[in-house]
């Protein structure tokens, strides 16, 4: 078993690694204090290809696999979360339903132009009455005529104000609890879609999360994924493990943030007469770190490389973003700790760290979510003995 | 031995109580979210007799016990820690030493004004190069005829911006570590005193931190507090209580960290049932009780044997260990119950969970505790 990243992964790596520290980092600063990513940044991105790095090169895309992609989130987030968040919804959430089930009018429309950065698009799914119950959404589809009409308020939608097409989640069966789920592809500029609020939070402060509401949104009823009605889960099933793995990626970026950063800080500081790597506490620290980013980093690019080979990977998925999530949350403590006040210094980018880690808590599930997924393949497994 | 609150000691809590529900909780979002000094809550606090609490009538001080001063600050902290910890401040370390050491008229002029409210104080001993290792400050006195002349730069005060005295850690002897500190008293107005801008930071935003800076800074000699030598000295014995101190915040926002997450879990509603009905809630919120409740008892031995007349470093190192350690697990605990709306500014929770780091600091990092507990164990 050859488990090192080839040359031209590694070749990759540092291609997005040089691209984030020429054109990403200097920015953080001013994206952080005005809570937005650019557009000029967003189109700079486009050019390098990666919105369309896992797309099939037939629609202008680099026909790229999930290790590849894996690597693309896990550099990103490394430098800097928000654009991360944002790339990743992009590349994957935002555009991939269109990918899978779109038809060839849906994917000339918006998954060429989303490759090239002149279209973005976002996920709709959480409601305030559900993030993890998404059979307790309220929003709904009814179809009159040839088209549905849409109905209802979504919640923490990366990206609502700035993208042009949505992937929404609504019952077409309010009754059916998550079986009466389907996802419809509509344009923000449909008559009736309102973004609302933008949700001031802690964490990712550059990629902004909204209320958005659908009064009486009417759409083609070809813009129902699937063909026919109740079939949102079965679609969302396609794409839940990706999501888990490349939210993962993101986890392991973050990590390794902190743990270089605590490391570096720990060489130079000094207390009691020796730089504070000297004592065994500090050293004890990063030494557990680096015994979870290591972990982390083979479970996390072994689900990718099963994905790739077309392997099941159900449980592999689950466990690796449990496992970053509690993880990474370690590290980054461990690391602020380190840099005593100064871990609280918003001079410093450790408290970044601290702050968008928290997003691996909720960002693919829940932690109590993965593992009651864990526990129903475990249960699966034995029921099969 | 069972341990109760005396009748004195419960009205106590219950009327803090009562101003943090109707006063401070109403009032600490804003207060985090603007960053400024809660100036009018700090002077009912000084109405209400909480600054004095641990000083005599003689100053205008309400003659509290070490209980009482601990349950004040554990019930303003489950408030708004920026409240609690400069009221803590002004109690304590703020004042302490002009208490103990200062002489009648420094008494008179800084100490029954700060009880009133009216001047802010606050101690300085942190450097830019020195936090956990005190011995490393840099900042000196050195005598000079009828004054002492200081030198230095400190770093993370409290409040600097705002403060009347200072309580400034210098060498009187550079070349010793810890034992060449004493402990003197520095006006804000004296030639040589200049405050620098507060640092940004991510928690405890009512709270300023600043810099302070001494340049030939001369002051009258008997603002020397106490006998040249003994400063290191009568700062250790005042760290037991600001570990003390620590632990009582620590409870605070544990237990609002807490009640704020058992009442969500009630009723949020997900798969047609509160999310408390699940094991994975429930439990999680069993053990941040349980921890919660560890932590008050060693807290409030620790401040009762104060009361009895034992300072015990190692009961104190432990309760301040263990305090600021629940109140970041419970913090978290709490962030995951809430979710995503467990990082919404909407909700305090996000604001928990930040306040909780600057318990793992003042009166000591966790590793530095460890180190005191273990040398109190004999290691």
């Amino acid at each position: 078993m050859d488990f090192n990243f080839t040359p031209e992964q590694e070749l990759f790596r540092s291609s997005v690694r040089e691209f984030a520290d020429r054109y990403v980092r200097p920015r953080i600063k001013e994206m952080e204090e005005n809570e937005e990513i650019p557009q000029d940044l967003l189109d700079r991105i486009a050019e390098q290809g990666f919105y369309g790095l896992r797309y099939a090169e037939e629609w202008g895309g680099q026909g790229g696999d999930n290790v590849l992609f894996a690597i693309l989130n896990e550099e990103l987030a490394h430098c800097y979360m928000s654009v991360a968040a944002r790339v990743m919804m992009q590349c994957l959430m935002g555009t991939e339903f269109i990918n899978l089930f779109g038809t060839e009018e849906q994917k000339r429309d918006f998954l060429v132009p989303a490759i090239k950065g002149e279209k973005y698009g976002t996920m709709c799914m959480t409601e305030p009455s559900g993030g993890t119950d998404l059979g307790a959404m309220e929003t709904t589809a009814v179809r009159d005529g040839d088209e549905y009409v849409i109905n209802g308020q979504k919640s923490w939608i990366t990206g609502a104000n700035a993208v042009d097409f949505y992937t929404v989640a609504a019952k077409t069966d309010p009754d059916a609890g998550f079986r009466g789920v389907d996802l419809f592809l509509m344009e923000r500029d449909r008559p009736g879609v309102e973004v609302g609020k933008k949700i001031d939070k802690l964490i990712a402060l550059a990629s902004g999360c909204y209320d958005l509401y659908f009064h009486e949104v009417r759409i083609p009823a070809d813009r129902l994924f699937g063909g026919k009605e109740g079939q949102g889960f079965t679609l969302l099933r396609n794409i839940l493990n990706d999501i888990r793995v490349h939210t993962a990626a993101l986890g392991l970026g973050i990590a390794k943030a902190a743990y270089e950063e605590s490391l570096e800080y720990a060489r130079q500081r000094v207390a009691y007469g020796r730089p504070i790597i000297k004592w065994q506490a500090i050293q004890h620290k990063l030494a557990k770190m680096r015994v979870e980013i290591d972990a982390a980093q083979l479970m996390i690019y072994y689900a990718a490389w099963r994905m790739d080979q077309g392997l099941n990977v159900n449980i592999e998925a689950a466990t690796c973003k449990y496992f970053i999530t509690e993880a990474v949350l370690r590290i980054v403590d461990d690391a602020t700790r380190i840099f005593g006040a100064y871990g609280a210094s918003m001079e410093m980018n450790i408290q970044r760290y601290f702050r968008d880690a928290r997003w691996l808590l909720y960002g693919a599930g829940t932690q109590t979510m993965i593992l009651n997924i864990i526990a129903n393949i475990i249960a699966a497994e034995i029921g099969k003995e | 031995m069972g341990h109760c609150f005396s009748e004195q000691q419960e009205l106590l809590r219950r009327s803090v109580a009562e101003f943090v529900d109707k006063e401070v909780v109403p009032a600490a979002a804003r207060i985090d979210e603007e960053g400024q000094f809660p100036a009018s809550l700090f002077q009912k606090a000084a109405e209400l007799g909480y600054l004095g609490i641990r000083y005599p009538a003689e100053y205008g001080g309400s003659e509290g016990d070490n209980v009482m001063f601990t349950l004040m600050c554990e019930e303003l902290a489950r408030g708004s820690m920026s409240l609690a910890a400069t009221v803590a401040m002004q109690c304590l370390m703020g004042t302490d030493f002009v208490y103990r050491f200062g002489t009648e008229e420094q008494k008179r002029r800084l100490l029954v004004p700060a009880i009133k409210g009216q001047k802010m104080g606050v101690i300085a001993m942190t450097e830019p190069d020195a936090g956990s290792d005190l011995g490393a400050i840099k900042t000196t006195a050195r005598r000079d005829g009828d004054d002492y002349v200081l030198n230095g730069r400190k770093l993370w005060i409290t409040n600097a911006a705002l403060a009347a005295f200072f309580t400034v850690a210098a060498k009187t002897d550079p070349q010793a570590g810890f034992k060449g500190i004493d402990m003197f008293l520095v006006e804000r107005e004296t030639p040589g005193v200049s405050i620098g801008r507060d640092i940004a930071k991510m928690s405890v935003l009512g709270q300023g931190a600043g810099e302070l800076t001494l340049d030939e800074c001369r002051i009258p000699a008997d603002h020397l507090f106490g006998q040249e030598g003994t400063g290191s000295r009568n700062l250790e014995a005042l760290l037991a209580e600001i570990r003390i101190m620590m632990g009582s915040l620590s409870i605070g926002l544990g237990r609002a960290a807490l009640d704020a997450a058992v009442r969500y879990s009630q009723e949020r509603i997900q798969f047609g049932r509160p999310i408390a009905s699940f094991q994975a809630v429930s439990h999680r919120l069993a053990d941040m009780a349980t921890q919660l409740e560890a932590a008050r008892l060693m807290v409030y031995r620790a401040a009762s044997l104060l009361d009895e007349g034992v300072r015990d470093m190692k009961l104190a190192s432990m309760a301040k260990l263990f305090a600021s350690e629940m109140a970041n697990q419970v913090a978290d605990g709490a962030s995951r119950v809430f979710a995503s709306y467990g990082l919404a500014a909407e909700y305090p929770v996000q604001r928990y969970f930040r306040d909780a780091r600057f318990l793992l600091l003042g009166g000591g990092t966790s590793e530095v505790l460890r180190g005191i507990i273990a040398r109190q164990m004999g290691l």
